[in-house]
């Protein structure tokens, strides 16, 4: 079966390169379509630095190559989600729609079809968008991902490699010499409690932990994750509905008990800014992101891997992956208002085609990046050290960092990561490591009907269990006295139901193969 | 004052004052907090817990950014818009209620004043509203920013009751000469109502200057935004730089963003502060003089 996989795979890869090749669309659309205007909603990223996109260098590249007048729509930032939901009273809808994260309708593009509000795209891609139906099909996840239970597609996706992974523990080499550990990393948990027992005797806070006490790091040691997840036997379980969630509580109370946790853990506080000032000695942040900290405050770190319970222990919740899949919360959908849905289709396809990928990733040769002798694409100033425009903001001024795309991984083209050689080495550090994985993540998405019907019983179950974890935690109830009665309490919310819901949706996923009309579409 | 007060009388000042000074400071330390912030080091600002009494470094990073911003500035011109039309169209329809409901004898005041005492109790709900507003056909004017909740109910029933509160016999010596009642209002009412209306003007433009929320829900355009939307924009995408961190650069953080945010609220809040003194001396006696029925 997994070689059948491989073959196919390497077929699907070999095809698709040559799809790429020869895409029966040619852009500008102008020969087939004439002028053409689009209208597309879609929200500015970096507001402070562009007002709209028709100032920005890439989208007016993008609308030259393509030959569409894009007429956008930007609402203001912060009100994206009030925003969508008048559009749909309003009926006004534009012809493209980025919904993002910002659709909080339940089952997302896919009820938005049911509803009529979005075209399903399914039956369009073939002719409107080899490229897109190419990055879909490239692995059985991705098309997985793309595609609704029933075999749907919705929407376009940015297509990404989120590997390798971002957020690592962080300690400080100036704390580190001075509590005698030096470049002595803690792996297991039973190491972090005696790295928090040093941190104390010197003064500092070992670490604050998120605010509700449910650190996904340390749970991953525990094999559980914070919300529901495949156990060993692939079956779906919910994390504080587990015996090892018990464990897991029971270390942190007696953490909290030892006073190695910042006391204002649950209010509100900036954690960066403890581990900068030397509050606490242990910060979980994204990598490159501590480093950039460091680097501007003079201090250097070490980033460590994965806490464990025990040295080489199988780590199940990588939560990046090293295949191309629908990148979360990056979508754009074609509404039903739209008078020309192939245009709008065949003009989105222009993200996944190798020649738009290129704008969306890297911006304008010449301006915001050079290719060097031996072909490498190496970002200018203007990207990497611009005086009035920060490169957290820069890539989305001068380069499309999100998008309905063909997305290069951050490790060959985020201006933040490879822009500093020491932020690429700690963003690859244990990237190698091969006891990680992440069979226990869940990447099946509920039908409309299953997100309903399981929300009715989250919603009470999430309050309560968030509510009992910190009073675990913080000591106000006995673990071992009261566990019973959580269990059954949530028992008797529906958390097994919701469990049964899961399930089926997860199996549905599992049961979906990409469809051979599609692969030989995509080698065409 | 020439009184000699008891020395228990003196402790008992010292304390009010005292008092009134630390209120002071509260009330006084947030806005100094912000304008310190403003100027200082977006870094030290981040990476700083708890209060400050200085700015923490200098830089002019944060200023240079909004005013360079071209939002700011269109929004600048919105805001003068909203503000200048919309307190003159808020203050003609609430004078015209006002003046109509404060006339004694006049047969349908009861059940006008009920009717609108009851907007101040049920609203028609946001999405309603919205589509009066759509169906109108002035969804994304300005005209839907300026007309929409133009009058305030609270500030219509202070200015009737502080109309009701001039002397009758001025306006029947008026009415005896001959006036006919636009005179009345024009002559009589408004003049002897200044310190009122100064008010009510007052209360209309912070009102309309701070308002973000009608804009948010009824423009589409981003040319015709006012101010503070762009400042809620700047406040978010600042507030947001943690949470999207991770899928963000590291190496290219400046910081410049959490001094925007400051920077954002003095440049959009020193305007309006700089209109208080001017309307200050009617406050007192404007507000007093329409609470007291006679």
């Amino acid at each position: 079966m997994k070689r059948r996989i491989c073959l196919l795979l390497a077929l699907v890869m070999a095809l698709s390169v040559c799809a790429a090749a020869s895409a029966e669309i040619t852009y500008p659309l102008t020969e087939n379509f004439g002028d053409k205007t689009l209208s597309w909603w879609h929200s500015l990223r970096a507001a402070s630095y562009e007002s709209s996109h028709d100032d920005n260098i890439c989208w007016q590249a993008i609308e030259k190559n393509t030959g569409i007048d894009v007429k956008w729509i930007h609402p203001a930032t912060g009100t994206e989600a009030e925003k969508l939901s008048l559009l749909f009273v309003s009926g006004d809808l534009p012809d493209i729609i980025q919904i993002d994260g910002y659709l909080e309708t339940a089952g997302g593009s896919a009820a938005g079809v049911d509803d009529g509000n979005f075209v399903e795209l399914t039956d369009y891609l073939m002719d409107n968008a080899p490229a897109y139906v190419a990055a879909i099909t490239a692995s059985d996840l991705a098309y997985a991902m793309a595609t609704t239970a029933d075999g749907r597609v919705t929407e376009f996706d940015q297509i990404k490699q989120t590997a390798p992974q971002y957020s690592r523990e962080t300690l400080r080499v100036d704390i580190q010499e001075e509590i005698g550990w030096g470049d002595k990393m803690p792996v297991t948990i039973d190491d972090y409690t005696q790295l928090f027992a040093d941190l104390k005797e010197h003064g500092y806070w070992g670490w604050a932990p998120t605010s509700s006490g449910l650190q996904t790091h340390f749970m991953f040691a525990y094999g559980i994750h914070n919300t529901f997840f495949l156990d060993e036997d692939g079956s779906v379980a919910f994390g504080p509905y587990t015996e090892a969630y018990k464990d897991y509580l029971k270390q942190m109370n007696a953490w909290w008990e030892a006073g190695y946790l910042y006391p204002d853990f649950t209010g509100s506080i900036t954690r960066s800014a403890l581990f900068d000032n030397k509050e606490v000695g242990l910060l979980i942040t994204p990598s490159d992101i501590s480093y950039g900290a460091a680097k501007l405050a003079g201090y250097e770190i070490y980033i460590v891997n994965y806490p464990r319970l025990y040295e080489g222990q199988q780590y199940r919740f990588e939560t990046t992956t090293w295949d191309a899949v629908p990148a979360d919360g990056i979508r754009t959908v074609v509404t039903t208002k739209c008078a020309d849905p192939e245009l709008a289709i065949q003009f989105l396809n222009y993200g996944y085609t190798e020649e738009g990928a290129l704008i969306y990733n890297w911006g304008i040769e010449g301006t915001t990046y050079t290719v060097d002798a031996d072909g490498k694409k190496v970002y200018t100033d203007t990207m990497l050290n611009n005086p009035t425009v920060p490169a957290s903001s820069g890539q989305y001024v001068y380069k499309l960092h999100f998008g309905p795309k063909l997305a290069e991984p951050d490790v060959s083209c985020n201006p933040g990561t490879i822009g500093d050689p020491k932020a690429l080495y700690f963003r690859e550090l244990y990237s190698d490591d091969t006891t990680v994985d992440s069979t226990g993540i869940i990447f099946a998405t509920l039908t409309v009907d299953q997100s309903v019907e399981r929300a009715e019983y989250m919603t009470d179950i999430d309050t309560y269990y968030k509510e009992m974890a910190l009073k675990f935690i913080l000591g106000d109830l006995d673990i071992d006295e009261n566990w019973d009665t959580y269990m059954s309490t949530m028992q008797s919310m529906g958390i097994e139901e919701a469990i049964a819901i899961t399930q089926e949706a997860v199996d549905a996923f599992n049961a979906k193969e990409i469809p051979t009309e599609w692969i030989a579409a995509s080698a065409k | 004052m020439a009184t000699i007060k008891r020395k228990s009388e003196k402790t008992f000042d010292v304390l009010i004052y005292l008092l009134v000074t630390v209120i002071c400071l509260i009330c006084l330390y947030p806005m100094l907090y912000v304008l310190f912030a403003s100027f200082s080091n977006g870094y030290r600002i981040y990476s700083h817990v708890g209060p400050i009494w200085y700015p923490l470094g200098f830089s002019l990073d944060g200023y240079r950014v909004v005013l360079s911003n071209p939002d700011v500035w269109t929004g600048y011109k919105n805001t003068l818009i909203y503000v200048v039309f919309g307190t003159v169209f808020s203050m003609v329809m609430t004078i015209i209620g006002a003046f109509v409901l404060s006339r004694r004898g006049y047969k349908l005041k009861k059940f006008f004043t009920m009717f609108l005492v009851l907007t101040m109790y049920l609203h028609g709900g946001m999405i309603p509203t919205f589509m009066v507003v759509r169906t109108l056909g002035i969804l994304n004017t300005y005209i839907a920013i300026i007309i929409v909740g133009a009058v305030g109910t609270w500030n219509m029933i202070i200015m009737k009751t502080s109309f009701q509160a001039i002397p009758q016999g001025l306006e029947e010596a008026a009415t005896i000469d001959g006036a006919n009642d636009l005179q009345v209002l024009f002559h009589i009412i408004l003049p002897t109502s200044k310190a009122t209306l100064a008010v009510i003007v007052l209360f209309y433009m912070v009102g309309i200057w701070n308002s973000w929320f009608n804009s948010m829900i009824y423009l589409q355009d981003r040319s015709k935004f006012p101010l503070q939307l762009f400042l809620r924009e700047i406040l978010i995408s600042a507030s947001e730089m943690e949470g999207n961190a991770d899928i963000q650069s590291g190496v290219g953080i400046s910081y410049v963003k959490e001094l925007l945010k400051y920077c954002t609220i003095i440049v959009a809040t020193v305007p309006i502060l700089c209109v208080y003194p001017f309307v200050q001396k009617y406050f007192v006696k404007g507000v007093m003089m329409g609470s007291l029925k006679e």
